[in-house]
């Protein structure tokens, strides 16, 4: 009965490899539970309501139409959004790059990559050490997009994973260290962001703008650290923003709810206010996908930036 | 994402988004659900089934669930319940069946050197889902799935003493059924 006994015991069973399921079973499940989890929404008994308040809505309307305009103007409701067009009034590009950062962009994940650039098939798998490959030239791409449209930015390309006795589990210790340091040398600083890639399936992560497919941008906000409100405010701006631009593009904000106490994650938010963790996309979308949704991301980022 | 986290995503209107989020806890739990159920059930095609099964209950009730509540920590109590379920109405009829693992396929070719530490590796496992079903869960939630003794307890709904009483006595009992079936195969 001694302590080794027991590690070996346990050291056999965390290795093992039927702890791991097949990659058939979890997209099977996967699917399943996405078909359940659709019929039970449309079970749900809100529709009395729903159809009598849009009747409402629809029959005002048309009496407004009506009177107002009597049934001889069209509405023009259709307001068309062309990539870029509309933040990119001529006049808002400043081409003299200021010298004090404003953007700092970092990735605590720095090796989630992508299953079209990796040439391999399981999602799981999309790990990867290239620079080129993973989420650092996503991160990468942002900062010349904002450099581009005149705000000057920072990126941080560490490899976490390189360093000596890496546990995962530590992967925000590590890059706390990372945005402290950005924060206590570069106090002209107004954007932190952490550029992650989701993980769900391509059908989740991808939006149809203009004829060509587009990453989503999930914000995420953890509500356990003292400056929540800061940073929900903020994902809430640059979340409307987009959505008004282009609606689909950003989901949702992923509200992350913890425990509080020691093992409560914040996300390095509780270091700066306008603090967020960004996922672009999925494991599944193409780095092209991805710079698209940055094309767009970057103009928000940069009209903010400069603005305040 | 980081595992562990309570992750849940709203509507515009304050609602729940039924879908998205299953495919977020699904994601950042799954692994955590089937390797309890693989180990506690002793076979992979019952874990698979009984994996779906947790997740489709997450799914009915999750518009319920007590946002105080670490979610890791809901999510195995159902798994341990589908699990106890599963134990008593199998208890029937494979009560002296010993017929445990015979569906597991080494997804690796290993080499033959390694063939012994694979077989006691087996047998591990085996001795593992040869205990008594409330050793087992305790023994698993602890060393594999890495839990503290606290939220052990809560997902057992027994006292922190409990847990750790049962840990030590799931170990011994492990360590008792190693070394008579492991004779000559190593030295423990």
């Amino acid at each position: 009965m001694t302590q080794k006994n027991e590690e070996y015991i346990i050291n056999s069973l965390r290795n093992s490899p039927d702890l791991i399921p097949s990659n058939e079973f979890v997209s099977k499940t996967r699917n399943e539970l996405q078909l359940r989890a659709r019929n039970m929404s449309k079970k749900k008994p809100i529709y009395s309501k729903y159809i009598i308040s849009t009747g409402l809505a629809v029959s005002m309307i048309l009496i407004a139409w009506i009177t107002l305009f009597s049934g001889s103007n069209q509405i023009n409701t259709a307001a068309i959004i062309n990539a870029g067009q509309i933040i990119t009034n001529p006049q808002n590009i400043i081409t003299d790059v200021k010298n004090e950062p404003l953007v700092f962009i970092y990735h605590t994940h720095n090796r989630e990559s992508f299953v079209p650039e990796l040439k391999i098939s399981s999602p799981d798998e999309a790990q990867s050490s290239d620079i080129n490959k993973n989420i650092t030239s996503v991160g990468r791409y942002l900062s010349e997009k904002l450099e581009e449209l005149g705000v000057k930015t920072l990126v941080d390309q560490s490899d976490y994973e390189s360093k000596p006795n890496f546990d995962f589990k530590d992967s925000y210790k590590l890059s706390r260290t990372t945005v402290v340091n950005a924060l206590q040398s570069n106090p002209t600083l107004k954007m932190v962001f952490d550029v992650h890639r989701d993980s769900l399936p391509r059908d989740k992560t991808t939006v149809k703008i203009n004829g060509n497919d587009v990453a989503t941008v999930r914000f995420v906000v953890a509500n356990s650290n003292e400056k929540y409100e800061e940073n929900m405010k903020f994902a809430s701006t640059l979340h409307d923003q987009l959505e008004s631009l282009y609606p689909g593009l950003s989901p949702q904000i992923f509200l992350v709810k913890q425990p509080e106490g020691e093992s409560s994650q914040s996300y390095n938010q509780d270091l700066f206010i306008n603090s967020l963790f960004i996922e672009i996309g999925g494991p599944e979308n193409s780095l092209i996908e991805e710079y698209r949704a940055v094309d767009i991301l970057a103009q928000i980022i940069a009209e903010l930036a400069k603005n305040n | 994402m980081e595992t562990g986290s309570i992750s849940y995503t709203l509507l515009k209107d304050g609602r729940l988004d039924v879908e998205l989020t299953i495919d977020y806890i699904y994601e950042e739990h799954y692994k955590t659900v089937y390797g309890f159920l693989v180990f506690f059930t002793g076979n992979i095609s019952d874990a698979e089934d009984l994996t779906q099964e947790v997740f489709i209950q997450v799914i009915k009730s999750i518009t319920n669930f007590n946002r105080a509540f670490q979610l890791r920590t809901w999510i195995l109590s159902i798994a341990k319940h589908v699990a106890i379920d599963h134990y008593r109405r199998r208890k029937f009829y494979t009560l002296l069946n010993d017929n445990f693992f015979v569906n597991m396929v080494a997804k690796i070719g290993l080499p033959q050197e390694n063939l012994e530490i694979k077989e006691t590796n087996k047998i591990i496992q085996e001795s593992l889902a040869k205990l008594k079903p409330n050793y087992r869960t305790v023994f698993i939630l602890r060393a594999i799935n890495e839990l503290s003794i606290k939220e052990t307890a809560s997902i057992l709904k027994c006292s922190e003493s409990k847990v750790k009483v049962d840990y030590h006595r799931a170990l011994a009992m492990l360590q008792k059924k190693l070394t008579k079936s492991m004779k000559g195969v190593m030295d423990i």
